[in-house]
């Protein structure tokens, strides 16, 4: 009889457990994203001025060349106030960069290559690898074990609390998460791959990637600090780009960057 | 007897491993037909986001795809309108239509709800809670944000002052 027991209990626990590995879909997606956007922007508010419009011109258009030119609702970028040198991507396409980091850049080049990259990160859905850890631990946190999934069935509205509490939790540590960095040295090299090719694909020049993230070097982070050490990172960037001809940066391009930058108080 | 009763056992034991094999075998599998997975996007002429509009598709429409090259897809809807989107503008059909609580999922909708809710979900009715229980965090800044728009001809302007590419 106990072996009864036993199957029955392998048989409900693949059941309750099968639905984890289901994707997000692309509007679940893009609520928890402007969750997550909200929070990050409680911390460091949105910079208001003319570098966003200016920024969104390079960041669409990088898109357009990406594996995932759709979101939900697109892709929006925007400036963060900030001191911290920062750069980070929400789900759903939400792109922010902090005041601190533009002040660092040298020309739009190396502006594409950072919002490539994190365009990278969001078109291989990086984030959602990171929410699912985010929210095991928060879940974790708060006592709920796999079998919970079988009860809330059977528990209906009790749950609902439950539910929207966990959230909560989610939506506040994967924030902290974004900021702290989130995602892993692998998936970090894969973003910057990502970013070549679309930084390739646009006719901005690869090598811009690895010029911004040696001025970096000196800085504690990098865009984050998830990011492999620097060293580690260029030579692997080398390494991508070692059948490709150096580019020269246009010049209209410096120009107009410079322009905007100067701009930002 | 009780040889006869274990042996009686040992079938029911393999009977339900069966069936659980074959139901967890059964859950993962891919829908293969497809509904837009995004807001809305723009029927095209041709495979290009620079091609002439011809229509609009919303998130949950059901299309079928007529021919594929590269990222782009042919489709045609219900309605027998036709034109070109971009691949990464589709989703799966399943987890679409419980989005939007269509098809066969109306009548679970109630359970749907919960689930969502306390499962991956993220939804609008998430938002409206995450607010009332955050009222520090104010959703003003995401706004400003997604209303920030550039258009096509903007972006190609932009493109060929900077000697970019605008074969998209």
């Amino acid at each position: 009889m106990k072996n009864i027991f036993l199957v029955f209990a392998i048989f409900f626990y693949g059941c309750a457990s099968t639905p984890t590995k289901k994707e997000m879909t692309p509007r679940q997606e893009y609520y928890l994203g402007r969750s997550v956007t909200a929070n990050i922007l409680s911390k460091f508010p949105a910079y208001h001025g003319t570098f966003n419009n200016y920024l969104n011109k390079i960041g669409l258009l990088i898109v357009k060349h990406s594996d995932r030119p759709h979101t939900y609702k697109g892709y929006h970028f925007s400036l963060i106030k900030g001191h911290t040198p920062l750069a980070v991507s929400a789900p759903g396409g939400f792109i922010l960069l902090s005041t601190s980091i533009i002040k660092k850049i040298k020309n739009e080049d190396e502006l594409a290559a950072v919002l490539a990259h994190e365009v990278g990160h969001i078109s291989l859905k990086h984030s959602q690898e990171s929410i699912d850890q985010s929210k095991k631990s928060s879940m974790a946190a708060m006592g709920v074990t796999a079998g919970m999934s079988v009860l809330s069935f059977f528990a209906k509205n009790k749950n609902l609390k439950k539910a929207v509490d966990h959230y909560n939790v989610a939506v506040a540590d994967y924030s902290e998460q974004v900021i702290n960095g989130t995602y892993s040295k692998a998936q970090e090299k894969e973003a910057d791959k990502k970013a070549l090719i679309i930084l390739i694909k646009t006719g901005y020049n690869p090598y811009a990637l690895i010029d911004f993230i040696k001025r970096l070097k000196s800085d504690s982070g990098g865009f984050s600090s998830s990011h492999p050490p620097d060293k580690e990172r260029v030579n692997n960037i080398k390494t991508m780009l070692a059948k490709l001809k150096k580019r020269s940066i246009f010049k209209e391009r410096t120009r107009r960057f410079l322009e905007y930058q100067e701009r930002i108080r | 007897m009780e040889h006869g009763a274990m042996r009686q056992n040992k079938y029911f034991i393999l009977l339900m491993i069966i069936i659980s094999f074959s139901i967890s075998a059964k859950s993962p599998s891919i829908d293969s037909s497809l509904v837009i997975g995004v807001e809305k996007v723009n029927l095209r002429v041709r495979p290009s986001f620079l091609s002439k509009k011809k229509g609009e598709l919303k998130y949950g429409r059901r299309v079928k795809i007529l021919v594929q090259k590269k990222k782009w897809v042919k489709v045609s809807t219900s309605k027998k309108k036709q034109g070109w989107i971009h691949r990464s503008s589709l989703g799966q059909k399943k987890s679409i239509l419980k989005d939007i609580g269509q098809g066969k999922e109306v009548a679970r909708k109630k359970y749907q709800d919960e689930v969502a809710l306390a499962g991956k979900g993220f939804s609008e009715q998430h938002e409206e809670h995450y607010k009332k229980k955050n009222p520090k965090v104010s959703f003003k800044g995401v706004n400003y944000i997604e209303k920030i728009k550039v258009s096509d001809k903007a972006l190609k302007k932009f493109a060929k002052r900077g000697n970019l590419n605008i074969n998209f």
